[in-house]
Parts: structure tokens; C-alpha cells; sequence
């Protein structure tokens, strides 16, 4: 008898994990209702939609396409148009009309063909105009011009039809009534695209192993130069796959709109973070671990609002479920997938690794005399610029840190951080709890959100740095979106109803040790925020404050607490003078009347 | 009737044009900029403008939060400028009025988040995304009487701010309230989800506070779902698009069988309220018919058209930052759009100037006014919102 080895693949291990979570949860009765509910499935439906077309790409042209959810949506664009208006709206380029109008209402079958026939020409002119001259460039500039594709599609889409959602009329063969298949209970429509789903990874798993252009496009992910040998054009076939991934992508994101009865420029492209999930799942290579992992990324979507609701142990922020834990989860999963796995990200043989580095500057004047000049000069116009001028000079400043440590990932490491203002946002929160909420002096704050900050990105950046490649790229992009709901949307965190006692034009406004904890630099700058209320709504402030200079030249009136016992007190300009009494003294509180 | 509103002379308006700045996020609501320019050209060229100047509408896009600091900086330094409106201010409204304190005065066409309710730079002159999740909750408390309720709601500032308002209410009444939040990025499995996890299925009444896009897919979700039990939500449901989707399902009517909050008016039934019928015409004149139903029009126009009032009241050449701020806070209404009388600056929600929410509910083609500014049985908002006023 053989004996059964336990050293497993570390993925094999992540994937026993997982089916054991799914066999939980299916134990309860509860649950499984929830699991196999039709929202989840349908919600699984629309995040392989994009998964798919996410590993085509990659399959086809080694490109990490971050901006597939953006192209389906630009698809369900230009169907929702054709169907409503019978219009076919262009790009906006020089001497191109917007639009080419074919009349009003078209039926579904000519709306969706036209689609899917821009969909054609926006593959080609992705390879032609983007990917192609980028081919041999290393795997993290892709990413970076997928990002660009990203953003200009969606631009073109705001600049032409704004934000707001555009109605989608319903398809020609499927409604939305009510089907019932066991304990999922979903509309005809959800139904179709699930199937459809997968029935489209299937097509593309045979595509890929039974056919020459399959068999080919593997060849040259494989060995591009053993495939130009064998007769091969590495670019002929990363067109075609790009006017494949494009048409397929078009395809399900048209029939994604339908499910939805509308779309806009931010939803679909949102669902391109759990198909990353998904495809790294698949190792950017199987449709059909891809497609099963994009479906358990939806269905667990109602599990967690259901336990989010029902479940007592749920983690609850002001007796409400904690916002965003959904989003943890592609996030968790992408770290593990990548520390666990040493490849998660398949590399292609003939393109550079990464991107070159950051040069060095060469003459000392460049490397030392310029930064130092040029940090003394922003530090003294720190405090000789008048206030307008000096908040407007510390956001650059802030916006340069920012742009330096893109700089620094990019040049230093060869990776892209797609969640430097997570980082900031992270930053940002510690300091105000460590200073607002716990009284740390400055400049701890500054110090320990910083090092929060830098141990939430190590943690998360660990696993991406181990492999070459997009990793972090991906990675950062999960952590943006979890960060953005888990924790700046927690009421906890971001302070709910904070500012309402101000506000809401009080009599009296108490405030307890204000400069403990802040920068003097900030300091300075509350000090006329505290006059502009006083004298905006007449109230009294109450300072308690043991920075006696500070509190002495605000105040109208002052007193001089030692060990409990009022000391002294009068006008705070004759206390200011009476430089032994202030020696002498401990001093406790100082008023301002307002 | 407008001529009347605005106090203005009538006829067009000649002269050097008045600066008002308009902050907008147009991305995401253009029917709010349409009804500007309607608002504009009808006060341009047939109302007498302000004293007989033309208003001259200055822009500013705001689709991001730093764009509200930015807007805010522009109008300010912006030294022909004394009064600004900001119409539906998704991004970061705090910096934007911030910005504007003692440069000019402030009104806001659509307070939709916490920080514009307390906002003390600025004024609203409808109850706004506060009033009408209030008003929902307390239609709910005192006339459905549920015991159990199902919520499911945008998860932002204006979603958690509207939540934790209006839960004291219905729990108050001895109601159990289950809430979800979903993103604004929500598809619809995710809101057919969170129905299901409010426990729609069961619950007595289902209350939505979404997004128009929400609204299609909370409504489909129903539909599938088999959901038939009372629906209140705002008039962010009752919108070209929702009309547009039931057209397209094939629905024997163009809105749901929901009960929808608005400012006290009803802008479907025949017998309209003057002021209501008055804006319906006027977008109809001036190249607005395509949006008039919708949620950013009618506040945005009802804005530009009290700032004229105001502007005209104090005098076009007695306009400074001083006068129109006084003025904007002077204001008691009613407004266009807004039922009942206006007073600002009561705590804590000092900008909210009304405090009045109607409801009403549509019931297989015909409108039933529930508590409606029409005929005295409106929500009162001031025990809830002014306890202390």
C-alpha cells in the first residue's frame, strides 16, 4: 500500500481550505440557504465574467489587463446605446463624428452584433496602439498601460455620458422572473449568465487545448522564440487573443449591464478586483479554477450580510456589522495565493523582468546640495508664508511624499503600489486616534502612524516581493478597495457624527490639553480657527492647557490652578507679564470669554 | 408665479452680469446643470433678472474631494462672486463651504450628508436626504405600524448618517429594524443579497435608501424574489430611470407600488401645486423636459431661483457677502419646491431650513397623497430634527 504523502503543494493546501470552508458552511442548513442563494450565484456570474476575459488576456498576450471590468463596461456602453438611441457613439478624435445613428430602438440581435464588433476594434487598436509596442517591455509596464486604458475608457464614457447609470433594455429571450432551482431562487436572466458563464469557459478551455490556435498561443506563453520557429507569429496570435479577450469580455460585461438593467462607469469596473482573485486563483491559466473560484467570491457575498446581521459573534462597529468585511476577503485570499504560491503570477519567458531602475544621481550637486537647498527652502517658507499660502505649500509637499514613494517601489523594487493614499489614509487615522483620542504628544503620533503604516504594507507587500511580476500591483489594488471599506467607511474610524458639537453652534466649548499631541505647525494653525468661532458664534471657550505661553495669548481671562487650589487669576495679558508668578507657578487652566 | 417668487420686473434682463458661483458635481448628475441653465435663462429673459442684471452662472466641476477645497478657493478669491449654490455636492461639501465662510454666502440645493446638515456656512431650503429619511421612518412609525422593518441602504456618510437618524425613531416605536449597507458600487445580486439578509422576505415593510441604480435593482430583486409588502422609499426612486426600466419590463405602470418621501409636494398628480406646476412649465419652455422628474432638477432650479429672490430682496448694488449672508439665513420661505414655512439656523442640523417631508404612495396608476403639504397632513420633521428649537 502506498502511503498518502502529506507534502502537498502549498496551493493544494490553500485549495483543501477552502472546500473544507464550503463543506461548513454547507453543514448548516442556514447557511447553505444563503450560500446557494440566486444573488450569489448570480453575483459569482458577474465577477467570472470579468475573470475570464482577465486570464484570456494574460494567456494571449502576457498582459495583466486590469482594465477588463472597464472594457465590459465600455461594451454594455455602447449596447445600451445602440438599443436606446440607435445610436453608435464614438471616441472622441479629431475629424470622427461622436456618434453614427441608425435610427431609433434597435432590436437586440444588431445592437449586440454592432457591440461586439466595436469590441473587435478596440482589441486590435489595444494591440496595435498599446500592448504591441509594449511587447517586449517588462510585465509591470503592461500592468501600467492597462491602467492607462482603464482610465481613459472610463473618461471617455463620463465625458460623453456622465456618472449617472444608464438604462439597460432588457434582452430579447430572458426576463427577470422568478426561477427556482433548489434553494437558489434568481431571475431568468441571472440564470442565462451563470450558465452562460460557463458555458464560455468551457468553449475557451477547448479553444485553448484541442485547437491549433490554442495549442499555438500556449507554444509562444511558453517559448515565443520556439514558437516563431515553429512557424508562429507571437504578434499575429496576442492580436488575435486581444480581439478575443475584447469580444468575449464585451459579450458577457452586455449581458453583466442586462442583470443589472443599467450601467455606469463605476460598477462594473469595480468587480475587476475579486476577478483578479479569481484568476490568480487559476494561476492567470485555468478558466475553470478561475470560473468556480470567481463563483465562491460571490456567493460568499450574502453569507457574509447574512452573518453580518444574524450572527452575534460578527464583528459590529455602533451595533451595525462591520462595513467591507466582503471585500477582506479577495484581499486575504490574493495574499495567501501569493505566499503560498511561488508562482501566482506566470512569467513569459522573453520580456524583461521589471522595469529599469531609478537612476542614481551622478554629480554630488544633484545627489546632496539640491535636496538639502530645497528642503530648507520649503521648511522656512513653511512659516514665513502667510497661512493661505502655507496650507497650499504643506498639500504639495504632502502630494510630492506621495509621488516619491511611487517613485521609490517603482525605481527601487521594480513593482507597482497601486494604494499610496490607503497608506496615507492609514497614516492619517492613527494619527488623528494616537493624538485626538488618546492625548500622545507630538511627534509619537507621527512616528507610530508611520510605523503602522510601513507594517500594514510589509505584511501585505511581503508576499508580492517574494515573485517578480504585477504581484504587488494586484495586491495594492485589493488592499485600496478593502481599505477604502473596511476602514475609512467605519464609523469607528472615520469618526461618524464627530464634528457635530461644534457645529451645531454651542454656548460653551470645552477643550482639554489642545496642543498635547500636535505639531506646533498645527497648532499655529487651530489657534484662528478658535477665534473665527468664537467670533462666528459668540460662545465661550474653556481652555485647559498647559502650554501657558499659548494659552495665556489667546485668553481674555486666565486662572492658575497648583494642586487643586486657585492660585491666582485676572486678565491673561497682566498674567502674561508677571513673568515670576509664571515661574513660580504651576499652571493648570486658562479661559477665553467669549 | 416665478416672476412673483423672484421679484423680479419682468421681461429681459439687460446689463453687466451678476456673479453667482454654482459648485456641482455634473458628472454624476448633468440634469442639475440643465436645470441651472433653465433657471438662468428664464431669469435672464423674462423675469428681469436681478434688478434688471443678468445672472451670470460661474461653474465649478466637482467630481472628487480635493475638488471641493479647490472650488471653494475659487469662488473665495473670486472677489465679483458673494453667493454661491451648491447644487449636489457628492465630494467633500465640508471644503467646499469651509472655503467660503466669510467670503460668500452659501446655499445648498441638496444637503446630503452629516457635514452638510451641520454645516453653519451654508443654508438648505428643503429638508433634504435628512428630511426625507426622517420623514420615511416616522410614516413608517405612525402610519404602517410594522413590527418588523427590513433596511437596506447606501453605505457612505449621507447612508450611515441618514441610519443613525432614523433608527432611534423606529426603534423608539418598538419596531425591530435590520439594516444592511451596501457600496455605492453595489451590483444587483449584491442588493437582492442584502434584501435577503435584511430579511425582506419576512419583514413587515422594506425601506430603501439607495441610489437610482439601487432603486432598479432593489425593485427587480423584489419582482424575483416574490416580495409583496409595503415599500417606502425617496424620490431618488421615483426618477426618469425607474420610469424608464418599468417601461422597458413591459410594467402596466410606470412606478412600483412604493410609498416615496418628498419635500411635501407631489409633482405627478394633475391638480399640482402652483410652484410645482410653475418649475414643470418652465422646464418644459427652456430645453428641460427630459429631466424634470429627476432628483438633482428641481432643487438645483429651486435654488437659483431663491438666491435671485434673496439677491433681488437686498439689491443687486447692496450685494456683498454680508448682506446675502444675512439674506440666505433671513429666508422663510416657502420655496419652490419645499412645503411649508423655512427658518435656519436652529441646532443641531443648523443649515436644514424646512421641516417638512411628504409621502406619497402609487398605487397601480393612481396617487395616493399620504401625508402631503397639499392638505395639512405633511410630516412635521421638528420634533426630530429641532428638539431643542
Amino acid at each position: 500500500m502506498t502511503p498518502v504523502s502529506l507534502r502537498w503543494p502549498a496551493s493544494r493546501w490553500l485549495a483543501a481550505i477552502v472546500a473544507l470552508a464550503v463543506a461548513a458552511v454547507l453543514l448548516s442548513p442556514d447557511h447553505r440557504r444563503v450560500f446557494l442563494s440566486g444573488a450569489g450565484i448570480a453575483q459569482g456570474a458577474l465577477i467570472a465574467a470579468v475573470s475570464l476575459g482577465v486570464v484570456l488576456t494574460f494567456r494571449g498576450s502576457g498582459v495583466v489587463n486590469l482594465a477588463n471590468g472597464t472594457i465590459a463596461m465600455y461594451a454594455a456602453y455602447v449596447y445600451a446605446v445602440l438599443r436606446s438611441d440607435g445610436d453608435l457613439f464614438l471616441p472622441p478624435l479629431p475629424v470622427v463624428p461622436n456618434q453614427v445613428s441608425f435610427g431609433p430602438n434597435m432590436q437586440f440581435w444588431p445592437a449586440l452584433l454592432l457591440a461586439l464588433a466595436v469590441c473587435v476594434v478596440l482589441g486590435l487598436a489595444l494591440h496595435f496602439l498599446v500592448f504591441r509596442p509594449l511587447r517586449n517591455a517588462p510585465p509591470l509596464a503592461k500592468a501600467i498601460a492597462s491602467v492607462g486604458v482603464f482610465l481613459l475608457l472610463q473618461a471617455i464614457v463620463i465625458k460623453r455620458f456622465g456618472a449617472t447609470p444608464r438604462t439597460v433594455r432588457p434582452m430579447s429571450f430572458v426576463d427577470k422572473s422568478r426561477v427556482e432551482i433548489g434553494p437558489a431562487v434568481m431571475s431568468q436572466e441571472q440564470l442565462f449568465v451563470a450558465a452562460l458563464v460557463i458555458v464560455v469557459a468551457i468553449a475557451l478551455w477547448a479553444l485553448f487545448r484541442f485547437t491549433r490556435f490554442g495549442l499555438a498561443t500556449r507554444a509562444a506563453a511558453e517559448n515565443e522564440r520556439g514558437a516563431i520557429v515553429l512557424g508562429y507569429s507571437p504578434d499575429w496570435l496576442a492580436g488575435l487573443n486581444w480581439v478575443l479577450s475584447t469580444t468575449v469580455t464585451g459579450l458577457l460585461g452586455i449581458f453583466v449591464a442586462s442583470i443589472n438593467s443599467n450601467v455606469d462607469p463605476i460598477v462594473i469596473p469595480a468587480l475587476v478586483v475579486p476577478a483578479l482573485t479569481a484568476a490568480l486563483a487559476g494561476g492567470f491559466r485555468s478558466f475553470g479554477v478561475t470560473t468556480v473560484a470567481a463563483f465562491l467570491l460571490g456567493m460568499q457575498l450574502p453569507l457574509v450580510q447574512y452573518l453580518g446581521v444574524s450572527a452575534s459573534w460578527f464583528p459590529r462597529v455602533d451595533g451595525q456589522a462591520i462595513p467591507g468585511v466582503d471585500t477582506l476577503v479577495p484581499l486575504v485570499l490574493i495574499i495567501a495565493l501569493m505566499f503560498l504560491r511561488g508562482n501566482a503570477l506566470p512569467g513569459r519567458g522573453t520580456v524583461a523582468a521589471r522595469l529599469p531602475s531609478a537612476p542614481e544621481p551622478s554629480r554630488v550637486s544633484m545627489a546632496l546640495v539640491g535636496p538639502v537647498v530645497s528642503a530648507a527652502t520649503l521648511l522656512a517658507a513653511l512659516f514665513w508664508l502667510s497661512p493661505v499660502y502655507r496650507g497650499a505649500l504643506a498639500n504639495s509637499l504632502i502630494a510630492i511624499v506621495l509621488c516619491v514613494s511611487v517613485v521609490v517601489v517603482t525605481g527601487y523594487v521594480g513593482q507597482l503600489a497601486l494604494a499610496p493614499m490607503a497608506f496615507a489614509g492609514i497614516g492619517a487615522y492613527v494619527v488623528a486616534d494616537l493624538s485626538t483620542d488618546r492625548g500622545w504628544p507630538f511627534p509619537f503620533p507621527l512616528l507610530v502612524a508611520a510605523l503602522v503604516a510601513a507594517g500594514i504594507g510589509v505584511a501585505v507587500a511581503v508576499p508580492a516581493l517574494r515573485i517578480s511580476g504585477v504581484n504587488l500591483a494586484i495586491v495594492t489594488l485589493a488592499l485600496g478597495v478593502a481599505m477604502d471599506r473596511f476602514v475609512f467607511d467605519n464609523p469607528k474610524v472615520n469618526g461618524g457624527l464627530m464634528g457635530a458639537p461644534v457645529t451645531s453652534r454651542p454656548r460653551a466649548l470645552m477643550i482639554d490639553e489642545m496642543s498635547l499631541g500636535l505639531a506646533p505647525i498645527v497648532v499655529e494653525r487651530i489657534l484662528p480657527v478658535i477665534r473665527a468661532i468664537v467670533a462666528d458664534t459668540g460662545c465661550g471657550v474653556l481652555l485647559v492647557e498647559q502650554h501657558v505661553h499659548l494659552a495665556l495669548e489667546v485668553a481674555d481671562r486666565a486662572y492658575v490652578l497648583a494642586h487643586g487650589e486657585l492660585v491666582t487669576h485676572g486678565a491673561a495679558a497682566d498674567l502674561a507679564r508677571d513673568r515670576a508668578l509664571l515661574e513660580s507657578s504651576y499652571l493648570g487652566a486658562a479661559t477665553l470669554d467669549g | 408665479m416665478l416672476q412673483e417668487y423672484i421679484g423680479g420686473t419682468g421681461g429681459a434682463a439687460t446689463g453687466e452680469p451678476y456673479r453667482i458661483g454654482f459648485a456641482h458635481s455634473g458628472d454624476f448628475f448633468p440634469e442639475g446643470d440643465v436645470a441651472a441653465d433653465v433657471a438662468v435663462e428664464l431669469i435672464n429673459t423674462e423675469l428681469g433678472g436681478l434688478d434688471g442684471r443678468p445672472i451670470e452662472l460661474v461653474r465649478c466641476n466637482i467630481a472628487v474631494p480635493e475638488d471641493s477645497a479647490a472650488c471653494g478657493a475659487q469662488f473665495a478669491n473670486d472677489e465679483a462672486i458673494d453667493l454661491v449654490i451648491g447644487g449636489l455636492v457628492l465630494a467633500g461639501p465640508a471644503d467646499l463651504y469651509s472655503a467660503l465662510a466669510g467670503n460668500a454666502a452659501a446655499i445648498i440645493a441638496a444637503p446630503l450628508d452629516v457635514s452638510d446638515y451641520l454645516n453653519p456656512n451654508a443654508v438648505a431650503y428643503n429638508a433634504g436626504a435628512l428630511g426625507a429619511g426622517v420623514g420615511g421612518a416616522v410614516f413608517v412609525t405612525d402610519d404602517l405600524k410594522p413590527q418588523t422593518a427590513a433596511l437596506v441602504v447606501t453605505d457612505d456618510v449621507a447612508g450611515r448618517g441618514g441610519e443613525s437618524v432614523l433608527r432611534p425613531i423606529v426603534e423608539a416605536a418598538g419596531i425591530e429594524l435590520k439594516t444592511v449597507f451596501v457600496p455605492p458600487t453595489a451590483t444587483a445580486p449584491e442588493i437582492a443579497a442584502a434584501l435577503q439578509a435584511t430579511g425582506a422576505e419576512t419583514a413587515d415593510v422594506v425601506s430603501i435608501g439607495l441610489f437610482e441604480q439601487g432603486c432598479l435593482a432593489a425593485y427587480d430583486a423584489l419582482q424575483t424574489l416574490d416580495i409583496q409588502v409595503e415599500v417606502v422609499t425617496t424620490s431618488v426612486c421615483w426618477g426618469n430611470a425607474m420610469q424608464e426600466h418599468l417601461r422597458e419590463q413591459g410594467a402596466e405602470h410606470p412606478f412600483p407600488n412604493w410609498n416615496f418621501s418628498w419635500f411635501g409636494y407631489n409633482p405627478y398628480v394633475d391638480d399640482l401645486e402652483p410652484s410645482i406646476e410653475a418649475y414643470l412649465t418652465a422646464m418644459d419652455a427652456h430645453g428641460g423636459s427630459d429631466y424634470k422628474y429627476s432628483v438633482a432638477a428641481p432643487i438645483v432650479f429651486d435654488a437659483v431661483m431663491s438666491a435671485a429672490q434673496v439677491i433681488n430682496q437686498v439689491g443687486v448694488d447692496n450685494a456683498t457677502f454680508d448682506t446675502l449672508d444675512a439674506g440666505v439665513r433671513a429666508f422663510t420661505g416657502p420655496s419652490l419646491i419645499q412645503s411649508g414655512p423655512q427658518a435656519c439656523g436652529i441646532p443641531p442640523y443648523v443649515s436644514i431650513c424646512a421641516s417638512e417631508v411628504g409621502v406619497f404612495r402609487y398605487d397601480n396608476g393612481e396617487w395616493i397623497p399620504k401625508r402631503s403639504g397639499s392638505d395639512g397632513t405633511v410630516i412635521d420633521l421638528s420634533p426630530y430634527t429641532r428638539p431643542a428649537g
